[in-house]
């Protein structure tokens, strides 16, 4: 039996109904947004054609912290919900001790404003919008996303980033949303070495706060995602230690540590516990300062408004409540090992002449049984 | 049958697809509109987290100064404004539930005498103060208005007005960044210390940085302990 003997008409009925942009039937209407205008950031991914995956979300700029993330949303196909992600994500502070013991700035504890951003920074010939005069969205390829012999699928993310101009140097501060549901943070150190100790390594320690709501923030609880090799045997074994209580933790880049948030009704399709994996992106390590909030590269804390800030996380866990099926606060510190070099500069009649190149750090929030199958497979 | 013919007023199924796909849109398109236009309604509507206007920043500075438990935190003489930005307060048990249009904004107040802030909430919808606490020095981020005053106390020294010699009254604070960058400028960084002995382990100290054009001096190294008002200056030797 045929089905239709007039496809013509019936391409024309789709053509038409794209035309007029009427959703599908199955839709899930947008989350309404605590912003609006060029604070509100839609993107459904992949950009051209029939939509997979969306974010939506909001930025906004703070003297001191720089960009900052409010309520993401990701919504998985068109026919899914809006799954709530991220309440407030921003860096909390960037620390920068000198390897002679002193100075030792704390480069948040002023409110610095942001450095202009115009089209050289921020070309619209690579997908990017200047926003403000001070952030850039770029949307753009990512290179490949998967690859099975000749089948293959380039993926494509959403980058917000702007620079704090904090005296002598820029903190480009970037947040990343990838079409696939992961979600990166990044900090880059650039811009003019420190005067009188230009030739003195350092470390600048960007400390992000995420405030992880994974479908919305009542029942949420964290678990370190554990890596253990059986050694001397040749088996190894993965575990989920759940965080009972606000504390501290160091990462250990042989047990791939994560802090793994699920919430206690979400489930995906399948029925399997959906969880967003906080896995830190070094460049080439971690330190540990004297100060006593940098002995730990995550922390766990539970919710509360008036603690932002990360020189003081010790107190904010101190002492510990549970935080099992809890209003949770994620914390990771990065770090960059600057050890000047020519290519920074040089000194000119008293004066350094150059700029360190840029120098990143960060961390992903990366999906785990959240798809009920791989995005954008056939 | 009928259906699967030609039509008793000679339409043919194309035309009769083509004709009912148009009514779908139609009908769909004005079943539509009334959420279009709430949308566009809402989306004109200023959101919780939507940058200040000014008279909403000067409106939200002269409640949280004009509240009385302010005023008991921080008094009211030479109080100073470091912040006021938009935010959103959680309420319920899920996004759904909040306001998104809510104005509530957080200003943070300093008086350097006796170094004591304030954070406090301001609801501009309802005019009034909804929550104030206390901060200590330490917890108030330095602003420009620090700055100056770094730069006052220490273009009174000496050691500096003989190290930056006649250029020295050339400098000026820059509050933020332009371009082209400004000739002679000078910047801070807030500086603390770890050494218990060292003023700067508890006080509000700031390291001044000296720019001239894009590129910045290597000297004098100058450190502007605010609580203290005692500046120190720091002769080193480049590589």
């Amino acid at each position: 039996m045929k089905i239709c003997r007039h496809p013509s008409a019936i391409t024309l009925l789709y053509f038409l109904i794209a035309l007029a942009g009427y959703p599908a039937a199955s839709q899930t209407p947008p989350p309404a947004m605590p912003c609006s205008g060029a604070n509100l950031v839609d993107q459904k991914f992949p950009t051209s054609g029939p939509e997979v995956t969306h974010w939506r979300l909001c930025w906004q700029t703070v003297p001191g912290n720089g960009l900052l993330i409010h309520w993401a949303y990701f919504r998985t196909s068109p026919s899914k919900p809006w799954m709530f992600l991220i309440w407030d994500g921003r860096v909390s502070e960037i620390f920068v001790p000198y390897h002679t013991g002193s100075p030792r700035f704390y480069d948040v504890g002023y409110g610095f404003g942001l450095s202009p951003i115009g089209a050289q920074d921020c070309p619209a010939l690579l997908g990017g919008t200047v926003l403000a005069g001070n952030v850039c969205k770029e949307v753009r390829d990512r290179g490949l996303s998967w690859k099975a012999d000749s089948a293959v699928y380039r993926g494509q993310e959403l980058v917000l980033w702007s620079a704090l101009a904090a005296a002598n140097y820029n903190y480009v501060m970037e947040w990343t949303f990838r079409d696939d549901g992961i979600m990166m943070g990044r900090v880059g150190a650039t811009s003019h070495n420190f005067p009188g100790r230009e030739y003195e390594t350092h470390v600048h320690n960007p400390i992000w706060r995420l405030d992880v709501d994974l479908n919305g923030w009542p029942n949420d609880s964290v678990a370190l995602g554990t890596h253990t090799e059986n050694l001397p045997g040749p088996t190894a074994t993965d575990t989920e230690p759940l965080i009972a209580v606000e504390k501290g933790l160091q990462w250990n880049p042989r047990n791939f540590h994560s802090l793994n948030v699920s919430d206690k009704t979400l489930v995906n399709g399948k029925g399997h516990k959906v969880e967003y994996q906080l896995i830190p992106l070094p460049t080439g390590g971690l330190a540990q300062h004297q100060e006593a909030f940098t002995v730990n590269d995550f922390w766990v804390s539970l919710y509360d408004p008036t603690e932002m800030s990360a020189k003081d996380l010790v107190s904010y866990v101190s002492p510990p409540q549970p935080a099992v099926n809890a209003d949770v606060v994620l914390w990771y510190r990065g770090s960059v090992h600057h050890h000047p070099r020519d290519e920074d500069g040089e000194m000119v009649k008293g004066a350094w002449h150059g700029v360190a190149l840029i120098m990143w750090t960060g961390f992903m929030l990366k999906p785990h049984d959240l798809f009920d199958r791989t995005p954008f497979y056939p | 049958m009928q259906i699967h013919g030609e039509s008793p007023i000679g339409w043919r199924r194309g035309d009769l697809l083509l004709t009912l796909a148009l009514a779908f849109i139609c009908v769909a398109g004005v079943g539509n509109l009334p959420a279009q236009q709430e949308e566009a309604a809402v989306s004109s509507e200023r959101g919780a987290l939507d940058p200040l206007t000014p008279e909403e920043q000067a409106a939200a500075e002269r409640l949280a100064r004009n509240d009385t438990k302010v005023k008991q935190l921080v008094g009211e003489q030479g109080v100073r404004l470091v912040s006021a930005t938009p935010v959103i307060l959680k309420r319920g048990e899920s996004p759904e539930k909040i306001d998104v249009h809510q104005r509530e904004i957080e200003v943070v107040l300093f008086r350097p005498q006796g170094e004591v802030g304030a954070r406090v909430i301001v609801n501009l919808r309802q005019n009034a103060v909804a929550s104030a606490q206390r901060l200590t020095g330490s917890q108030v981020p330095l602003t420009s208005d620090d700055l100056k005053e770094a730069f006052e106390l220490a273009l009174r020294d000496a050691q500096v007005q003989k190290a930056l010699g006649a250029a020295a009254q050339s400098f000026h604070v820059e509050t933020e960044r332009t371009e082209p960058a400004a000739e002679n400028a000078v910047t801070g960084l807030p500086i603390r210390s770890n050494d218990p002995k060292d003023p700067c382990s508890k006080h509000r100290c700031l390291q001044l940085l000296f720019r001239r054009g894009t590129d910045f001096l290597s000297e004098p190294v100058v450190t502007v302990d605010l609580t203290a008002k005692h500046v120190s200056v720091e002769r080193r030797h480049s590589r």
